[in-house]
């Protein structure tokens, strides 16, 4: 059963076994394999439910639709673009489909940094042959390849660089593109399309437009969880619901699954709690192409390459280097990558046909925090602060040159990033130029699309907040199972690695 | 395009923000929506510079220091003739706001505010911004980028904003040669 929010017109006292909080790639993992088991469980998600007959391909209508803030959370000083689904399905509604393992460096890497011993490639085996086959993970459809990446994997084999096709969770896509503004063949299979709907069949119930606001303890191990049921869209608070229930699993992501904790005064003891937080920033890259070359972005699988040939994974570090992939499917964020404005501006409007677009990967170590203010009706924002080490940047640095010098080697006229003061190359003879790229708020801008760490899985509450079955140290009865587990950048791009955690702590859980 | 300052920027941004005093606008959009940052009215000292629809969010002053910042940031001219103010851009802002995030549409009047009020002093303008002529606006968004910092910050709002629904409306399509939603294509 699904109950939208706009369904309920009074005041709800509900109870149920297990509340999971969240309905992304986490939530919808635990809601199945729970609903399956016979747990009887409830799902509240605070965005909308939508299916493919609302994603009509225009960003102007998607972003607000689909996404947390319409798209437009930022970290505090501006320079990173926090992106998050919020809606029924969560990110997997909106990301590009990309399918990463956890390398087995990063389980090797956490393991050393907060003794993991139970996180092993062979331990995870069973939820990777499950969730790999529940949402179809497979190498992307040569079909699927557009010439925006087309180019990167033939430029990257000319100059010797390792380079592949990804795989993705896709069945029957039809070469869109709209992958960031929601499929709207359901071609890719989202939780919203596959375990929320295997949940529901299971007996689940799933209630949209529902915000959870704290947790409340009663009658020894048991919960009442405090939600406020919102105005779709501007998600203003209307009537309350309580959920009284013997256990909850947070899935709400890094952003918002500390702020549950602290509102209902459960930080206590977890001095970890909203610390760590990976942001993995992204900076885009656009390359001008002669009128010949056409590339086309917005049709076809907007992200099916990655060079790889930088990536360094060590069990010292975790994921380190950085990779170069394509991107597209949106005019918005990849008109404002070109510099400038005024006439000069139009130029590169003029010429979107032959226009490159790209994203620089440079995995993170955790170096953010979150902390929130509350509004009187319980609506929270978050603070997110994030710190650019210097060993960060010089990564950074490193890739834009790598990047620039193969976007000039496949041909490009001219290459930028995405910066308002930075002008754009317009010769290989110019990468040392990239050495003075300032990283400064109001310059540059970053988009995240993978936030982790907030609630990081270790082994006491010294070194973070969830053991490693994902329970609250402190807390009878209280899980977290999302990206926010993840002691450090679980991957380059972190769907799988969140649902593979979701199923194996649903599995100890049933288990046990 | 914009150099970097000799001068190092962080002695600059904090010069110029002593010299602006508390911003009303945050760094971000987003972010305006604070309570320690309110957002103070534009006053209506602003020329009529365009005619006024009828709004749904901005009032007629926002609404007419958007379509001078649209038309500043997307001119007619150039590259291809259609530009923000002919294509009715701070009209279709003004109808998308209402469906944004309350922090994030509160934010943007602020960052109005500032571009309004605060900004063309950057620029050693004595007008509000909506009163200058495009070279002068185009002096001041510049001035707004080189500061860095929070006033970059609102100049990369307004720049996001602006383009993100200028290329996305349909008249600008055949200059962009983008071919529009394939479900659009299907439904021919």
């Amino acid at each position: 059963m699904i109950v939208q929010g706009h369904e309920i017109s009074k005041s709800q006292s509900l109870s149920t076994h297990t509340v999971v909080v969240g309905s992304g790639s986490g939530g919808g993992v635990a809601a199945y394999h729970l609903a399956e088991a016979g747990v009887d469980t409830i799902v509240i998600e605070e965005g909308g439910y939508h299916v493919a007959s609302e994603f009509n391909q225009r960003e102007e209508d998607m972003w607000p639709m689909l996404y947390r803030a319409g798209g437009q959370q930022m970290s505090h000083d501006g320079m990173i673009n926090v992106l998050q689904g919020s809606c029924y399905g969560g990110g997997t509604v909106i990301n590009v489909s990309d399918a990463f393992d956890i390398p087995s460096e990063v389980l090797a890497h956490w393991r050393k940094l907060v003794g993991t011993n139970e996180w092993t490639d062979k331990s995870l085996e069973d939820s990777y042959q499950r969730v790999h086959r529940n949402v179809n993970v497979r190498r992307i459809n040569k079909s699927l390849i557009n010439r925006n990446n087309g180019m990167l994997l033939e430029t990257a084999e000319k100059l010797g660089w390792s380079a592949e096709v990804m795989h993705s969770n896709r069945k029957g896509c039809v070469g869109s593109g709209y992958c960031l503004t929601g499929c709207a063949y359901d071609a890719r299979l989202g939780t919203n399309l596959t375990y929320l709907p295997w949940a529901l069949e299971k007996g689940a119930s799933v209630y949209t437009d529902v915000r959870c606001d704290r947790l409340e303890r009663i009658d020894g191990s048991k919960w009442r969880v405090h939600c406020m049921v919102v105005e779709r869209g501007l998600r203003t608070a209307r009537l309350p619901l309580t959920i009284d229930c013997e256990r909850v699993v947070l899935a709400a992501s890094a952003i918002y699954n500390p702020a549950i904790l602290i509102r209902s005064g459960l930080d206590k003891g977890l001095p970890q709690l909203g610390k760590n937080l990976s942001l993995q920033p992204q900076l885009g890259t656009i390359g001008l192409f002669d009128e010949g070359q056409e590339m086309i972005h917005w049709r076809g699988a907007p992200q099916s390459v990655e060079v790889n040939e930088f990536a360094d994974n060590t069990a010292e570090h975790g994921l380190g280097g950085f990779r170069i992939e394509g991107i597209g499917g949106v005019l918005g964020p990849i008109m404002i990558m070109a510099p400038g404005f005024g006439r000069e501006h139009k130029r590169f409007a003029a010429q979107m046909r032959n226009l490159s677009a790209s994203l620089l990967l440079v995995p993170d170590q955790p170096s953010g925090a979150v902390s929130y203010e509350w509004g009187d009706d319980g609506r929270v924002t978050p603070k997110i602060e994030y710190e650019m080490k210097d060993e960060w940047k010089q990564r950074l640095k490193r890739g834009m040159q790598k990047s620039a010098e193969l976007l000039f080697a496949a041909g490009a006229r001219e290459v930028a990033f995405a910066n308002q003061a930075f002008p754009s190359l317009t010769s290989p003879d110019e990468l040392s130029r990239i050495d003075q790229f300032p990283i400064e708020p109001g310059w540059v801008s970053f988009n995240s699309a993978h936030n982790q760490g907030t609630c990081r899985m270790g082994t006491s509450p010294e070194n973070s907040v969830v053991d490693q079955s994902l329970k609250v140290h402190t807390l009878d009865n209280v899980y977290v199972m999302d990206g926010s587990v993840m002691p450090t950048s679980a991957a380059t791009h972190t769907m799988i690695p969140i649902m593979v955690a979701a199923d194996r702590a649903v599995h100890r859980l049933l288990g046990s | 395009m914009i150099e970097i300052p000799e001068i190092t920027r962080r002695v600059f941004l904090n010069r110029t923000l002593q010299a602006l005093g508390a911003a009303a606008a945050m760094p971000l959009v987003a972010a305006c929506a604070k309570k320690e940052a309110p957002v103070e009215a534009i006053p209506p000292a602003a020329p009529q510079a365009a005619e006024v629809p009828p709004l749904e969010f901005l009032s007629e002053n926002e609404y007419i220091t958007l379509d001078a910042a649209g038309d500043t940031l997307i001119p007619s001219g150039g590259a291809f003739e259609l530009g923000a103010r002919e294509a009715g851009l701070a009209r279709r802002i003004d109808h998308y706001l209402p469906k944004m995030d309350p922090g994030v549409s509160t934010g943007f009047r602020g960052a109005l505010a500032f571009v309004e009020q605060q900004a063309p002093e950057m620029a050693g303008k004595a007008a509000p911004f909506s009163a200058l002529s495009e070279e002068d606006r185009t002096a001041v968004l510049a001035a707004m980028l080189q500061a860095g910092g929070l006033p970059a910050g609102i100049f990369l709002a307004l720049k996001y904003v602006c383009m993100g629904h200028f290329y996305t409306m349909d008249e600008t399509w055949q200059y962009t040669g983008y071919d529009g939603p394939m479900l659009l294509e299907a439904a021919k």
